[in-house]
């Protein structure tokens, strides 16, 4: 469906979504001991913060910028 | 066998790449906020060159209660800056991010000295790369899509960080690096890519190459041009979507010490827009440093970038000039911040005559207006008893007597002045004495240093 308007119950879909798929990868990449599956999904899992800064303020999401979070 | 999917039936038709550009004002603004005193925290415990300068300012990062506390309380940084940190420890910025997380390495030209190093996590490339996407996709760009780059690739970020977006966005990609312009013309023609990117500059030394070759260049099939490293005028951008039959030209305004991106305006409105998921800019008064709170008004502009991870930029001065609008209505719906003209000049080149400022992009539109002139031009600007004064030599597109150069250097001065309410001095030059440029085009040529330095 076209969109041409801010649709916050549809963002928050969307934002769910790609926080279930983070969970998910991140799952993957802490159990296998495959280089080419957690090289490949690595990948993946940078596609997918950077995917969720856009919905989110929640820096700690961030690998890196997760070190701006407050003491 | 089924159609790959390489865009999903549902995303395909969406008008926009992400519907961040249609946040309301006061979201936008609550998440800069909130990301800025997150930033200004970490950097003032973590960026030594970041602590110094709060220090000596006494300034504290409980200080950031509002944005106008930003604008206003928090210290600039400026490309000085940068380089004194990177000559005393190696890399400008460094902080706890571990270098490790460095997955691209670029620096700037160094035209003007030391070249700046830029290390880039994937996390800072992905951002810049959106703002490129953002563009290509209101533009009408899909997966699948061909883009031709005219790009030597180098060590200066600009057009590698095009090159990673078209990659993730799914693009066809075709590398015209080290052809010439007839082989690369000629490519054009055997693939028929979408899109072109390229310089302004560049694509207009193609426009020329390809009528000397007798090409018609609406041929070729091109539907978008993709400017950076540039501003493109609006003379320019004219000259080539008119030469190749464009249905869009997307212009990039980039700062790659930030790995900062802005984002073309679906509507053509002659300005851009800030990326403002990622990124948090405002204007200033280049002479005193205040902030301009005026929506419309010139100034320069300030940026901030959310995920420069490794090299943090915080409050940054670009000595680029913007006309920045944050109420605005020009029927695309996106409530990012828009500069009208994108970028306007820069503040060291910045003249005063008479108490009026002449911004160069304002004298290039007036000049794109008189059908008499071709696209080259210089503007040199001189100090006379310490006063600025600008003299503009122009080209004549076809090539006249003495005295038609004399009539028409008397009516383009006359139409600036009528327009700009400032007397430029105007020089008809012969048909093709002025310099032609491969990459990017100079056209401002600033003696006043030299003429004051004579003068000790």
């Amino acid at each position: 469906m076209a969109v041409d308007t801010h649709d916050e119950a549809a963002r928050t879909g969307e934002e769910q979504r790609l926080r279930d798929l983070l969970a998910a990868v991140r799952a993957v990449r802490a159990s296998t001991e495959s280089p080419m599956v957690d090289t490949n999904l690595r990948s993946v899992e940078e596609v997918l913060v950077h995917s969720l800064v856009m919905f989110t303020d929640d820096l700690e999401l961030h690998p890196y910028m997760g070190l701006l979070a407050a003491p | 066998m089924g159609e790959p999917m390489l865009v999903s039936e549902k995303a395909r038709p969406s008008p926009v790449w992400d519907q961040a550009c249609f946040l309301p004002r006061e979201e936008i603004e609550r998440r800069q906020l909130r990301r800025l005193q997150q930033l200004v925290a970490y950097c003032y415990d973590r960026v030594p060159l970041y602590r110094r300068v709060y220090d000596d300012a006494g300034f504290k990062p409980a200080d950031l209660r509002t944005l106008e506390d930003f604008r206003w309380r928090v210290p600039r940084v400026d490309k000085p800056d940068l380089m004194v940190d990177q000559a005393e420890t190696g890399v400008a910025l460094a902080n706890d991010v571990p270098h490790a997380v460095a997955t691209y390495f670029h620096q700037t030209s160094g035209t003007t000295g030391e070249p700046l190093r830029e290390w880039s996590a994937a996390y800072d490339m992905l951002t810049v790369g959106d703002s490129w996407i953002t563009s290509w996709w209101a533009a009408g760009l899909r997966p699948g899509d061909g883009v031709y780059f005219c790009f030597n690739f180098g060590t200066f970020a600009g057009f590698w960080t095009a090159f990673y977006a078209a990659q993730r966005m799914g693009l066809t990609i075709y590398s015209g690096s080290s052809l010439s312009t007839a082989q690369r013309l000629e490519q054009l023609q055997q693939f028929r890519p979408a899109a072109l990117v390229a310089t302004p500059t560049y694509m207009l030394r193609m426009v020329d190459e390809g009528e000397q070759l007798g090409l018609d260049l609406r041929d070729l099939g091109l539907q978008y041009a993709i400017g950076g490293g540039e501003p493109a005028t609006a003379t320019a951008r004219r000259r080539i979507t008119d030469a190749f039959g464009l249905t869009a030209f997307c212009d990039q305004y980039g700062i790659s010490d930030a790995m900062w991106g802005t984002c073309e305006c679906p509507t053509e409105s002659g300005g851009i827009h800030v990326f403002e998921s990622a990124f948090y800019s405002y204007s200033i008064d280049p002479a005193t440093g205040e902030p301009v709170e005026d929506d419309g008004e010139v100034g320069e502009n300030v940026i901030t970038a959310f995920t420069r991870s490794l090299q943090p930029i915080v409050n940054y001065r670009t000595h680029d000039l913007v006309r920045r609008h944050t109420g605005h209505d020009h029927g695309c719906g996106w409530t990012w911040q828009w500069l009208e003209g994108s970028v306007l000049g820069r503040t060291d080149f910045m003249v005063i005559i008479r108490g009026t400022n002449v911004y160069p992009t304002a004298v290039d539109n007036l000049l794109g207006e008189v059908p008499e002139l071709s696209p080259n031009y210089e503007m040199h600007i001189t100090t006379d008893r310490g006063l600025d004064s600008m003299t503009i030599k122009v080209e004549p597109a076809q090539a006249m007597s003495a005295d038609e150069g004399a009539a028409l250097a008397a009516n383009v001065r006359r139409f600036l002045h009528q327009r700009l309410q400032v007397d430029l001095g105007v020089e008809v030059v012969e048909p093709g004495n002025l310099p032609r440029y491969e990459l990017k085009t100079k056209r401002i040529f600033d003696h006043r240093e030299r003429e004051a330095s004579h003068g000790r």
